[in-house]
This record gives C-alpha cells, sequence and structure tokens, in this order.
C-alpha cells in the first residue's frame, strides 16, 4: 500500500469518525452511509433524550464518554452541551458557598504551608546541634527530636496534598451538587439505558470506522483489470 | 422541544426492559449494513439477525432466571 493509498484509508477514517456514514459515502457506499448515518444518530439522541444534557459525562462516566466520541459530531455536540450546562451552574454557584469552601481551603493551606517552613527551619536548627554535639545523651536527645519534626513535617506534606485535591474537586463536587438540585442527574433505570444507547451508538460507529479502514485497505490491494479484459468487457 | 434533550426521563423497570428492542433494531439494521453486499436483501437479514438476538437475549434471561429461582 502506498502513501496515497494510505492518506486515502486515513482520510475515510477520519470522514467515518466525524460524520457516521461518510466513510462508507466516501469509499462509494451511500446508501450504506446514509443508513449509518441515520441509524448512528438515532440511537444516539435516542440515549441523549432519555438522559438529558448529563448522559455525556467526562467526570463521572469515563467509560462511557469514551465509547461515545467514538460517534464523531453526534458525541462532540452532546459534550458540548454538557460543558455550557456545567459551566451556567458552575457560574451560579461561584458566589455563595463554593466561594466560601474556597477561600476556607486556601487559607488552611496557607497556614500548612507556614507549617512546613517552621519545621524546616527547626529541622535545620536540630541538625546544626547534631553537629556540635559531643556528649552521647545530648546527641540522643537531638536524634529524637529531629525523628519528630521529621513525622510532623511527613504529616503536613500529606496535609497538604489533601488539600490540594480537595481544592481541585471543589468545583466538581459542587457542580455535581447543583446538577441534582436542577433536577438534571440521572438514576436508575434512565441512567443505564441512556448510556448504553448512546455508548452502542459510538461502538457501531467505532465497527464502521473500521469497515471504512477496510473498504480502503480492500479498494488500495485490489489488482487492476489487464488492459486485454478490459477491451473484452467493453 | 430543548427540554426533551435536556432533563432525563422518568423510566420504570419494566419500559426500560422494552427499550432492548430498539436497541436491537438499530445494531442489527448497523451490522448487516456494514456485513451485506447486496443492499436489496438487507431487509431480510436484519429481521434474521434481529429475530436471532431476541430470541438469544430470552433465552438467556430464562436461564438466568431459573438459576436464580431453583439454584
Amino acid at each position: 500500500m502506498n502513501a496515497e493509498h494510505g492518506r486515502h484509508g486515513l482520510l475515510a477514517m477520519v470522514l467515518a469518525w466525524l460524520a457516521p456514514g461518510a466513510g462508507h459515502a466516501y469509499m462509494g457506499r451511500p446508501v450504506q452511509g446514509v443508513i449509518i448515518f441515520v441509524m448512528v444518530g438515532a440511537t444516539f439522541w435516542a440515549g441523549v433524550a432519555m438522559g438529558g444534557v448529563m448522559t455525556v459525562d467526562y467526570e463521572n462516566q469515563r467509560w462511557w464518554f469514551l465509547s461515545q466520541m467514538f460517534a464523531g459530531v453526534h458525541g462532540l455536540v452532546a459534550w458540548r452541551r454538557q460543558q455550557a450546562m456545567c459551566d451556567k451552574l458552575a457560574k451560579g454557584i461561584s458566589q455563595g458557598p463554593m466561594r466560601e469552601a474556597d477561600r476556607e481551603l486556601r487559607d488552611r493551606l496557607k497556614k500548612l504551608r507556614w507549617e512546613l517552613d517552621g519545621c524546616k527551619a527547626e529541622l535545620a536548627e536540630l541538625n546544626r546541634g547534631m553537629h556540635s554535639a559531643q556528649a552521647a545523651e545530648e546527641k540522643r536527645a537531638l536524634t529524637a527530636g529531629i525523628r519528630g519534626v521529621q513525622y510532623r513535617r511527613q504529616q503536613i506534606r500529606e496535609e497538604i496534598e489533601f488539600c490540594g485535591l480537595r481544592l481541585h474537586d471543589l468545583r466538581r463536587e459542587f457542580v455535581d451538587q447543583a446538577v441534582v438540585d436542577a433536577g438534571l442527574a440521572l438514576v436508575a433505570p434512565t441512567a443505564t439505558v441512556a448510556h448504553v444507547y448512546a455508548g452502542v451508538a459510538g461502538l457501531l460507529n467505532l465497527m464502521c470506522i473500521f469497515d471504512a479502514l477496510m473498504l480502503a485497505v480492500i479498494h488500495a490491494n485490489r489488482a487492476p483489470v489487464p488492459a486485454a479484459r478490459k477491451g473484452e468487457q467493453a | 422541544m430543548l427540554g426533551l434533550f435536556t432533563y432525563p426521563m422518568d423510566l420504570s423497570f419494566q419500559a426500560a426492559l422494552w427499550l432492548v428492542l430498539p436497541l436491537c433494531a438499530s445494531v442489527s439494521i448497523v451490522y448487516k449494513t456494514v456485513r451485506t453486499e447486496d443492499v436489496r436483501r438487507l431487509p431480510v437479514e436484519v429481521a434474521g439477525l434481529f429475530a436471532y438476538m431476541i430470541i438469544g437475549l430470552v433465552a438467556l434471561g430464562v436461564a438466568l432466571w431459573a438459576i436464580h429461582s431453583y439454584w
């Protein structure tokens, strides 16, 4: 398969992903292309109609999200709608309790970093004392002190990491709560049906993408008809 | 109209069970569209695959119900 045929297959795949059925239409099968476009689109949007805007959810349903993204333009449009809805909800809550919790966490982080600096200074001082200490009793006491400070430093570091993660998840938690409050959250069995419909639509399109690639490969590897036979056929 | 694609529907478990039929129809149509060489034979092949899938799912359901009930 030469470079031109490679491009041919790649273009068929990209088209098949972007607009379901376009890969087949590009490979000279327009009827199949139209059927695939209608069926993948109908299945995907049936899922979104049942589950609402939160059917495509990158944060909470990553595996379903992955399969939904194979539906190309349908998946991208649904994802954009979900993002716009989350942004709208986040804007609504950013002035209230979210801001308060965010400030509390940032204050806590500032205090912890200040404590960590204190630990570092204390450790440096204890190490200096250790170098100048002569008596075995004094060295033992300093070693115990160093271990205690090291333990506290480790605890502070873990708490800083925890606070950082909490800060990162804060927006998501508040948006999730706002989604529930707005009546947009998915619950069983609607959640299952909606995810399965939209996800299966994406997986069906994945099969079509692969088939479009195979059509391109077969087309590229097909032996050219000899000139004599061409004359016979004419 | 946009509310339809924004808010989730309130489905019961019984209704959700029936929704396997259009899903199977969709899968069989797309699969046979990809596989078939002759588009004119598509409705027959789709009907065959659809029946095959439904019978298979019902058989699986009955078998699981029997295991759950009598094992």
